[in-house]
């Protein structure tokens, strides 16, 4: 990307009017972290739960015969705690300073964006959208790290087929957790730090649109975990990630920081998809116009947009879910009018968008960092946009495929069969957006060009079972069974989670100033690669014998696929460790890179490392594309000079550019 | 660029630019406030349509009293035009005006809420008496939740106004808070149609799944 | 060799974590001990002179300072912490049974019931001669509205183990017999039966009369181990 000299003059603070400053820069935002949130938190969880327990019963059950004085009780604490700690972590004092007229000043700003507070601006209600980024990088990887561990934990119960290491009930727990923390956590970890810490460089932003909000969406993230990962300790979620109706009903009160935890991370993903979404459209340098839009841009933008839209649909089904609970309504419970498949329904208008959500960013990773390692401009960048765009359209019209077998409307099958089928068009357009960028070009092999070819197996493999499911007569054999988890892995962490280590490998430098281990990074991402495909392949095959999802115990009939897959799954596990190792160390003592390590054409490579506080000293004016490489194209000029030489009579030099 | 035009103290970029950002912010907050809100058409026609077990319609037919519903969405939709009659006032310097639009809104807010809360408090059923008392209830709980975020932000740019935060070159929050609230309206408006074009359902010939009881 | 190091320590830490994980997860959520039937002696089948072995279980309405309930192995601790009210089996939901053997079951019954939804489970299936005693006297099935509980065994999917499929419906106390100072009442409704095991194997068992709290009476001791299912392994 070209870029021309200043256009437009920066505002320093001394040059404009600035309001009344109350007290120290910061106010009550110097004396909110994360031990005074934890501690709010805590202690508003206790009270809570104290206080409605004066003023219910543990007799009185509501329509599904739950005892509703636990429930009320459950929910108050849960609610207590999330309050508590953004109360804790100051998320109210901008409201109300806000609401007082104190409006904030230049030095309160540069307080809240961390200035000259050290690594304790992590632990802060920190608005640096840097920060942020790097705090949302930390907190993907724990919660990749606990799901990665309830993975462990599932294989080794399915590998040990001559004993019942857990009980069903812990074992149904954790696969139920496992599931969902692994959804947030692909959520996140592409949008979330890179979202956060590129993107507004790369569109020659100073910050993101709404740094408050920025704070606020990284900060409702972390109170979310705690509900959801103490419902292990509260008699589980035994239902799977998508806790159907009836079941949810009947579930122990674990089931309510489910709840919770959703509706929290609702607030948090809508609140960061608006500020994403604003900072795309509204901050662009000038010149940069929607043809000139790096495509890793155009697949955060695509995935905020379905979140946006999407997600609420997600939260209200547990509004209503937790309601029938809490105060005896019935929208879930057939007795009294309600309908389980309306359920259903609303879980899924969310459901499916949501691995768009998940894959898109990282897959548009993939296209951004390709042309960089291929040095050759992205094939057919508008083919690329139409196949994000198309994914968008279509991701809302085919949630019902997840309902074939419910018995819901079955004459609506075939409809959504097509729209299913016809969604793997635009994917399929990415695909050749990558095959035709790569096609004739020597990569530069560092580990994440590697890492495209690694997703584009798992993603053909993945794309190509998802087609046979969306299949009405094929999905009514395979429904519920092994083979439908083996696809939604090789999509979700075949596609999302081997794209997402390509990604932050290439960003590395810039977040940390340091190169992400090659070496060791490569090793770990092919052990894991290599273990995926053992575990995965291996469980096709389980599930086209037969064997059910979500069950301990199984005929012996599955146990060889099932070995394969444990060890499979301990292979992953390993080279997962060996990654993080090489992340840790890198992060540590890497070797330092220079600003623009790979010679990428993006705004992100042309500002210093570590970025400046205000990212660009100027803002830039764009000129050009993005992916101006090897232009003339060599290999034109190869094929130009063997037509030369075919016409003049003389052999061609093989090989020549 | 204006060159009355005041800056931001924090960015240093003119009020326009942020405004103009804040204006989209808020259009794409509203765009997922509103497919929340259409779970709760979604659900309510869903209900509506199919009578599981005969029981959509509340014991006796005891259905929630209209007007209510339609008073609470004038009385939103007043106060949407309220603040943007202050607001375009102060636009033109006319500070009594936005004093006097974003006071007035926030009343009606209020008077909103208190009233969202009494319809609750007098339906004649409880939320667990069918999916019509269910879904009825969450219409009146969300708007009371809606209504009650909407007065804290017409009160504060009362007080904003009144600390002189709000000025004609610097009017932009106010003209937010107006467009919010004609999405509030929008909200009271969904629930107020449904309750009044939706209420027997029209299946008369619903699956019969019994009555649960616990053994 | 200092990162190699770093990634080896990485790797040891993180299968550490795995397997303290995993020893924790089995001993907090273990089934609860095992309770064996006692082998006393011979009995005669059509297949010739079986091992004969005896178990005794009990049914409690809800714990008590004499019976605490589900417990989980050696810590004493009640299997679900709102579990106390719940009615359960004991003294273990664990049973191990002799391979190839005449089973001769006693379940001592303190608990109150009501209509069972499939009167199908009102009757016996699977034990020795189709019949079993309640308080002594031979019955070959007990009113489908007047059930507390049943003790079902099934078949695990599994191809390579014998069919075994028990069922015996218990009957309920009344709602008006007289009660101990634990709140059981003071003469416990027993219930004997016999059935006969072939080569080892692993099942599960339950009760098929939804007698727990939430939906249609499914959540709670239905859906926790320790309480109204459990394990049967044939040795």
């Amino acid at each position: 990307m070209t870029t021309a000299t200043v256009t437009v003059t920066i505002h320093e603070a001394p040059d404009v009017i600035q309001p009344r400053q109350h007290g120290k820069p910061g106010g009550l935002l110097r004396y909110c972290n994360f031990v005074t949130a934890l501690i709010l938190g805590i202690v508003l969880a206790a009270l809570a739960y104290w206080i409605t327990g004066m003023f219910t019963t543990g007799e009185a059950l509501n329509a599904n015969f739950v005892p509703i004085g636990i429930n009320v009780q459950i929910t108050a604490m849960y609610v207590g705690w999330v309050v508590g700690f953004m109360i804790g972590i100051g998320a109210f004092v901008g409201p109300i300073r806000w609401f007082l007229g104190r409006d904030l000043t230049h030095a309160d700003a540069e307080y809240l964006a961390g200035r000259g507070q050290g690594r304790m601006k992590f632990w802060k209600y920190t608005t640096d959208h840097k920060i942020v980024g790097i705090q949302y990088l930390i907190v993907s990887m724990a919660l990749l790290g606990f799901g990665g561990l309830l993975a462990m934990l599932i294989r080794t119960e399915l590998g040990v087929t001559w004993a019942e290491l857990f009980n069903p009930n812990f074992y149904n727990s954790i696969i139920g957790t496992h599931g969902i923390v692994m959804i947030i956590a692909m959520i996140v970890v592409v949008s979330g730090p890179l979202g956060n810490f590129i993107v507004p460089i790369m569109v020659g932003a100073r910050d993101m649109a709404f740094p408050r909000l920025n704070a606020l969406s990284i900060w409702l993230l972390v109170a979310a975990i705690p509900p959801l990962a103490s419902n292990l300790a509260l008699g589980g979620l035994r239902d799977g990630w998508t806790v159907y109706q009836p079941l949810a009903d009947q579930a122990p009160v674990g089931m309510i920081g489910y709840q919770i935890t959703i509706i929290t991370f609702g607030f948090s993903t809508a609140i960061a998809s608006v500020n994403l979404m604003t900072t795309i459209v509204k901050m662009r340098a000038k010149g940069m116009t929607w043809s000139r839009v790096p495509i890793f841009v155009y697949g955060i933008f695509a995935s905020s947009l379905m979140g946006l839209i999407w997600f609420p649909m997600y939260q209200y089904s547990q509004w209503f879910a937790l309601s029938d609970r809490v105060i005896n309504t019935s929208f879930y419970v057939p007795a009294q009018g309600g309908s389980v498949w309306l359920y259903e329904n609303l879980f899924w208008l969310l459901g499916h968008p949501e691995v768009y959500v998940i894959v898109l960013p990282g897959v548009a990773a993939l296209l951004e960092l390709m042309v960089v390692f291929l040095r050759k401009p992205l094939f057919s960048y508008k083919f690329a946009v139409a196949g994000i765009f198309g994914i968008v359209g279509l991701s809302a019209v085919v949630w019902v495929h997840h309902m074939y077998m419910t018995g819901w409307a079955p004459s609506s099958n075939y409809p959504f069969m097509l729209s299913t089928e016809m969604i793997s068009i635009p994917i399929s357009f990415l695909v050749l957006v990558m095959l035709g960028t790569m096609w004739r070009a020597r990569p530069w092999t560092r580990l994440p060009m590697m890492a495209v070819y690694a997703v584009v197996w798992n993603k053909v493999i993945g794309g190509i079972t998802g087609v046979f499911l969306s299949d009405v007569p094929v999905d009514q054999y395979m429904h519920g069974s092994m083979f439908v988890v083996a696809h939604f892995h090789y999509m979700l962490m075949g596609a999302g989670l081997f794209s997402a280590m390509a990604a932050i490998a290439y960003w590395f430098p810039k977040m940390t100033g340091r190169y992400l281990d090659n070496r060791w990074g490569s090793i770990g991402f092919w052990v894991a690669f290599g273990g995926f495909q053992l575990t995965f392949l291996s469980m096709f095959a389980a599930g086209l014998q037969g064997m059910p999802r979500r069950v301990l115990q199984f005929d012996s009939l599955f146990n060889v696929s099932n070995w394969i897959s444990t060890i499979g799954a301990y292979i992953i596990g390993i080279g997962m460790l060996i990654f993080l190792a090489a992340v840790i160390n890198s992060w540590r003592s890497g070797e330092i890179a220079p600003a623009n390590p790979y010679g990428a054409k993006t705004l992100e490579a042309q500002v210093p490392t570590p970025v400046p506080p205000e990212n660009f000293a100027v803002l830039p004016v764009i000129t050009s594309d993005p992916y101006g490489y090897g232009s003339p194209d060599p290999y034109e000029l190869e094929d130009e000079a063997r037509r030369a030489a075919l016409e003049g009579g003389e052999p061609a030099k093989v090989g020549a550019s | 660029m204006s060159v009355t035009e005041p800056l931001s103290p924090t960015t240093g970029e003119p009020v326009s630019v942020v405004a103009s950002r804040n204006r989209l912010g808020v259009w794409f907050i509203i765009i997922s406030c509103t497919t929340g809100s259409l779970s709760l058409l979604i659900s309510y026609s869903y209900l509506w349509s199919l009578n599981v077990n005969s029981a959509w319609a509340p014991p006796n037919n005891a259905w929630a009293t209209l007007w209510p519903f339609w008073a609470i969405f004038v009385g939103e939709i007043l106060a949407g035009l309220a603040m943007r009659w202050g607001w375009k006032g102060m636009e033109k310097g006319d500070r009594g005006r936005m004093l006097a639009g974003s006071l007035i809104s926030s009343l009606l807010l209020i008077a909103a809420f208190v009233g969202q809360v009494a319809q609750i408090m007098t339906f004649p059923f409880g939320p667990s008496d069918g999916a019509y008392a269910s879904v009825t209830f969450w219409f009146a709980l969300s708007n009371a939740g809606w209504v009650l975020l909407s007065s804290f932000l017409a009160f504060g740019i009362f007080n904003r106004t009144l600390a002189g935060k709000i000025t004609a070159t610097n009017a932009s929050h106010a003209g937010l808070v107006a467009m919010w609230l004609v999405w509030l309206a929008g909200v009271a408006f969904i629930g107020a149609i449904c309750t009044t074009t939706m209420q027997e359902s029209p299946n008369t010939n619903s699956p019969d799944f019994g009555n649960f009881q616990e053994p | 060799m200092k990162r190699l190091l770093i990634v080896l320590g990485t790797v040891i830490v993180g299968i550490g974590i795995v397997a303290g994980s995993a020893a924790f997860g089995h001993w907090k959520a273990a089934e609860p001990a095992v309770i064996k039937a006692v082998v006393d002696g011979t009995s005669p089948t059509p297949d010739g002179d079986r091992t004969h072995a005896k178990l005794e279980l009990a049914i409690y309405p809800q714990s008590s300072g004499a019976v605490p309930g589900p417990q989980l192995n050696d810590t004493g601790a009640n299997v679900a912490a709102n579990g106390q009210g719940w009615p359960f089996y004991w003294p273990s939901t664990s049973i191990e049974l002799p391979a190839n053997s005449v089973v001769e079951v006693t379940i001592h019954q303190y608990d109150s019931g009501g209509t069972i939804y499939n009167p199908w489970f009102a009757k016996p299936q699977g034990i020795v001669e189709g019949t079993f005693t309640v308080n002594g006297s031979p019955e070959v099935g007990v009113s489908p509205t007047n059930v507390a509980h049943t003790f079902t065994i099934h078949q695990l999917p599994e191809g390579n183990q014998p069919y075994l499929f028990v069922s015996v419906p218990v009957p309920a106390q009344s709602a008006n017999a007289p009660t101990d100072a634990n709140g059981y009442p003071t003469k416990p409704i027993d219930v004997t039966f016999t059935f006969r095991t072939g080569a080892p194997g692993t099942y599960v068992w339950n009760c098929e009369f939804p007698c727990g709290t939430y939906y249609v009476s499914f959540g709670g001791p239905m859906s926790q181990r320790g309480y109204m299912s459990g394990t049967v392994k044939v040795v």
